[in-house]
């Protein structure tokens, strides 16, 4: 039997892709008391937003019912209460559309939902859809979030005449009001392109049947390798096959070098690449006096760099590329004990062609961690006498990441040693 | 009979689902290892729900991790996976709950523990949300572990002995609550025996019948477990409410008395004099500068027992109000029913009435609410940014609780006027208009 791991649940990715699409309500075929799940993560990212996205928190989200499942329906099957959830759904909030998120529970009952919501969308003349995915079943936060997606453009979206400088975000990376997204507009205006839609979360179901009126497409995202952003990628494409959209999305703004290959990758698409040189200019004169700076406090420190994080979500040639560049001596590297042979064979390759660093183990490690200033490391280690800088696991767009970092190791330097602890770059 | 449609909105809804509550009951045993057979997200809110007051919590909480596999062909290899590591080396007490989409495949979860030769009392059972919310899970945990237990009659309970029913660390500041309850009880001269699912180890269970009396504390989740023990033991029990105030603290120590005579109540009534005179002529002193504590509208956002034992202290001493407004957090409040008396004004059940409770929220220009970050957040969306925040339920996002003042009892009374005073003159200090102070 092989295990596929499954880490998440893809009803919070339908209300992730749906929350703020004014004239949607969705409906979790589910028990009730899976609805707090989404709460939660509303919750969370709410205050998360507070502090670095303040726009979101000011957004209205639409209704998120339940049909509210219980051992009756697990028995008898839930369909009946279904259609009565979307009845009520449609006769409280007149909705444009209907979206029934699919749970683990009617997934084993086995409800055909797809069935109800065709039958209902006849009875009600509104768009009622199912997605596929149930639960963590079939698919996870990610499945529910891409086919929510791609039956927004499906059924909503029409051929447009194309508006010259005008961009289509695609893909979430925090949302319309964070970090990443404002990189994104940030580099976007070297080119004098403008973002006119982002898609799925922040666009009205009224407003989607224009929304291809984009000139070009950009996928957000972080790392090429994950799987899950190859999804996004197809979406793109399927953008494109339906309406005549290009997009960019075989490279990602994240870390300086990489932002680099993307404002010239942009450049070429658009048939400006003499913008794009003088944006890389600008973003390299900006880069190379921040790293001034911090090298007045970083040059000769000697740190240790302690990684145990898959290599699909890890881009270690930024961290190590500005350690070198801030004059920073690394010590070694330490691998924690959590990575299957072949992943860590595939980390180490990885990591030795950024540095020619010894891998540490036992008494070498320890003795390299007393030496240090501070310790880089994706885990917390837990030892409190341990100055440490806990590394980006979601950095922002361009060299925010950088940034980031560069602040949390000059804060942990600044640190008096009888503090150790742990910084958050 | 068909039950009513309840399909409202659930952006107002915070009670999590059964699994965290029969987690929370397991969790509350320190010996006990608690697997949760379900996928990795289901479990990880449910410890996420936990952890804030049990942060090392994962050590002993793990889970099969399923997935469309084992729901297809079982989850046997998934158990067993997971299981092994208690062959070598089993706890106290093991406790497998079975999350929704596990529970409706059937597989034998206590046969599978059993033919693995796991030698430890292991308590099976299936839960998630198709069982209910925090409550029903609670509830049905501790009542599989009683089945689990050798508990015969007691014909000789030690007397002034008794064991306190239904409390959680699941519940915001439990554990600094069940201190103080303990403190009170041996200030009147009791000893308390056992607190099944807040600290008692799985070894002391088998003693609970050596207490004269079971005090049930929080209701939604004690009852039952009071109820049985009563059927098959013959205890007795006293749902005494919650000792929220100086008043309420002494309508609860003598409510127990009643039944069962302590013999420092004296000392322990004496006690509670001096605190209501004291906290009486400091408050009244700061009055003369600081004018009344008033506020235009309180909504009381809690767990039921919780809730309306703290609106009842608010209203009746610490605070004066326009408007006096609960919300019961959890789907199900049990037998918990609603108080009688003026001081309570509107009753909402957040598992009904979603809209009603965001409407009535983003109309709150001032006041106080005493909830969650639920509660705070739908008030912050809808701009009504001068209602103060006491946080009494979780999830609380937006405080972080260090130290150990409970809600509870005398420690509780004082601690949570302070709060309100302090927050109502840093309001001033910080120029918010009168007004929105209140």
């Amino acid at each position: 039997m092989k295990r596929r791991n499954s880490c998440s649940c893809s009803m919070p990715g339908v209300w992730r892709a749906l929350c703020y699409v004014e004239g949607a309500v969705v409906i979790f075929h589910s028990p009730r008391a899976c609805a707090h799940i989404a709460r939660r993560m509303d919750i969370n990212s709410y205050y998360r937003n507070i502090r670095e996205a303040y726009g979101e928190c000011e957004l209205k989200s639409v209704p998120l019912l339940s049909s509210d499942l219980e051992e009756d329906e697990a028995v008898f099957g839930g369909e009946n209460r279904l259609r009565r959830a979307i009845r009520y759904a449609a006769e409280k909030y007149h909705p444009k559309a209907i979206f029934i998120a699919n749970s683990c529970v009617s997934g084993v009952i086995g409800d055909d939902t797809e069935a109800v919501a065709a039958e209902m969308e006849e009875e009600l003349g509104i768009v009622v859809a199912a997605v596929s995915a149930h639960g963590y079943l079939d698919g996870e936060y990610f499945a529910g979030y891409i086919d929510t997606a791609r039956m927004l453009i499906d059924r909503f979206m029409q051929p447009q005449p194309k508006q010259p400088g005008t961009v289509m975000l695609l893909g979430d990376c925090g949302g319309v009001y964070g970090e990443y997204v404002q990189q994104i507009k940030r580099l976007l205006q070297y080119f004098s392109l403008r973002v006119t839609a982002h898609f799925p979360s922040f666009i009205p179901i009224d407003q989607l049947a224009s929304a291809p009126s984009a000139s070009l497409t950009i996928v957000l995202g972080r790392y090429k390798a994950d799987e899950r952003q190859q999804e996004l990628v197809k979406l793109a494409e399927h953008l494109k096959d339906r309406f005549a959209i290009p997009y960019l999305g075989d490279i990602y703004p994240v870390g300086f070098e990489q932002t680099k290959q993307w404002l010239q990758r942009l450049g070429a698409m658009i048939g400006r690449p003499e913008q794009a040189d003088r944006a890389i200019a600008a973003e390299e004169q900006a880069f190379a006096a921040a790293v001034e700076q911090a090298r007045k406090v970083l040059a000769g420190k000697k740190i240790v760099y302690c990684v145990g994080r898959l290599a699909q979500y890890f881009q270690p040639e930024i961290d190590l590329a500005l350690l070198k560049r801030l004059g920073i001596q690394l010590l070694g590297i330490q691998l924690f004990d959590c990575y299957p042979d072949t992943e860590r064979q595939l980390l180490l390759q990885r990591l030795q062609a950024c540095t020619a660093a010894p891998v540490l183990e036992g008494v070498a490690a320890e003795m390299a961690l007393q030496d240090a200033d501070f310790v880089l490391t994706t885990h917390e280690l837990l030892s409190a006498d341990i100055k440490q800088v806990y590394t980006l696991f979601l950095p922002g767009a361009g060299w925010q990441g950088e940034r980031d970092l560069m602040r949390a190791m000059t804060r942990i330097v600044c640190r008096q040693a009888s503090r150790g602890g742990l910084v958050y770059a | 009979m068909l039950r009513p449609d309840n399909f409202s909105d659930v952006c107002s809804h915070a009670d999590c689902c059964a699994l965290a509550g029969a987690a929370a009951f397991f969790a509350g045993i320190p010996d006990a290892a608690v697997v949760v057979n379900g996928p990795l997200w289901c479990y990880f809110y449910a410890m996420r729900h936990l952890e804030d007051s049990l942060p090392l919590l994962s050590q002993r909480m793990h889970c099969t991790q399923l997935d469309n596999e084992s729901i297809v062909f079982g989850s046997e290899e998934y158990l067993r996976e997971t299981l092994q590591p208690y062959v070598q080396e089993p706890p106290a007490l093991l406790c497998i709950e079975s999350n929704c989409s596990a529970s409706l495949i059937g597989d034998d979860t206590a046969g599978i523990a059993r033919d693995m030769g796991i030698h430890c009392p292991v308590v099976v059972f299936d839960s998630g949300g198709l069982t209910g919310g925090f409550a029903e899970g609670y509830v049905k945990a501790s009542l599989a572990v009683l089945d689990t237990l050798p508990l015969q009659p007691n014909p000789h309970p030690e007397p002034q002995r008794v064991n306190l029913l239904g409390l959680t660390t699941g519940y915001y500041n439990g554990v600094n609550d069940r201190r103080e309850l303990v403190r009170l009880l041996q200030l009147a001269g009791y000893t308390v025996n056992t607190c099944p699912g807040d600290g008692t180890f799985a070894g002391m269970l088998s003693d609970i019948p050596r207490a004269a009396l079971n005090i049930v504390v929080h209701e939604e989740l004690g009852l039952a477990m009071a109820q049985a023990l009563k059927d098959r033991l013959g205890m007795p029990f006293i749902v005494p409410g919650i000792p929220y105030g100086t008043a309420g603290t002494k309508r609860w120590l003598e409510a127990i008395q009643a039944v069962l005579p302590a013999s420092s109540m004296p000392a322990a009534l004496s006690e509670i004099e001096r605190v209501r005179n004291g906290l009486l002529l400091r408050i009244n002193d700061f009055k003369m500068t600081w004018d009344e504590l008033w506020f235009d509208e309180v909504v009381i956002a809690a767990p039921p027992s919780t809730a309306f034992g703290l609106a009842e202290a608010l209203r009746t001493e610490w605070a004066d109000t326009g408007h006096l407004t609960v919300i019961v957090q959890q789907a199900v409040a049990g037998s918990v029913q609603q108080p009688k008396g003026s001081w309570l004004d509107t009753v909402y059940s957040a598992a009904v009435d979603g809209e009603n409770i965001q409407r009535h929220l983003a109309q709150m220009k001032s006041g106080l609410v005493m909830g969650s970050s639920n509660e705070s957040s739908l008030l912050r969306r809808a701009g009504c940014r001068a209602v103060q925040l006491f946080p009494v339920a979780f999830p609380v996002e937006e405080r972080i609780l260090l130290t150990d003042a409970p809600f509870m009892g005398l420690r509780g009374a004082q601690y949570i006027q302070e709060c309100l005073w302090n927050e109502k003159i840093g309001q001033i200090f910080r120029g918010v208009p009168r007004e929105e102070q209140e």
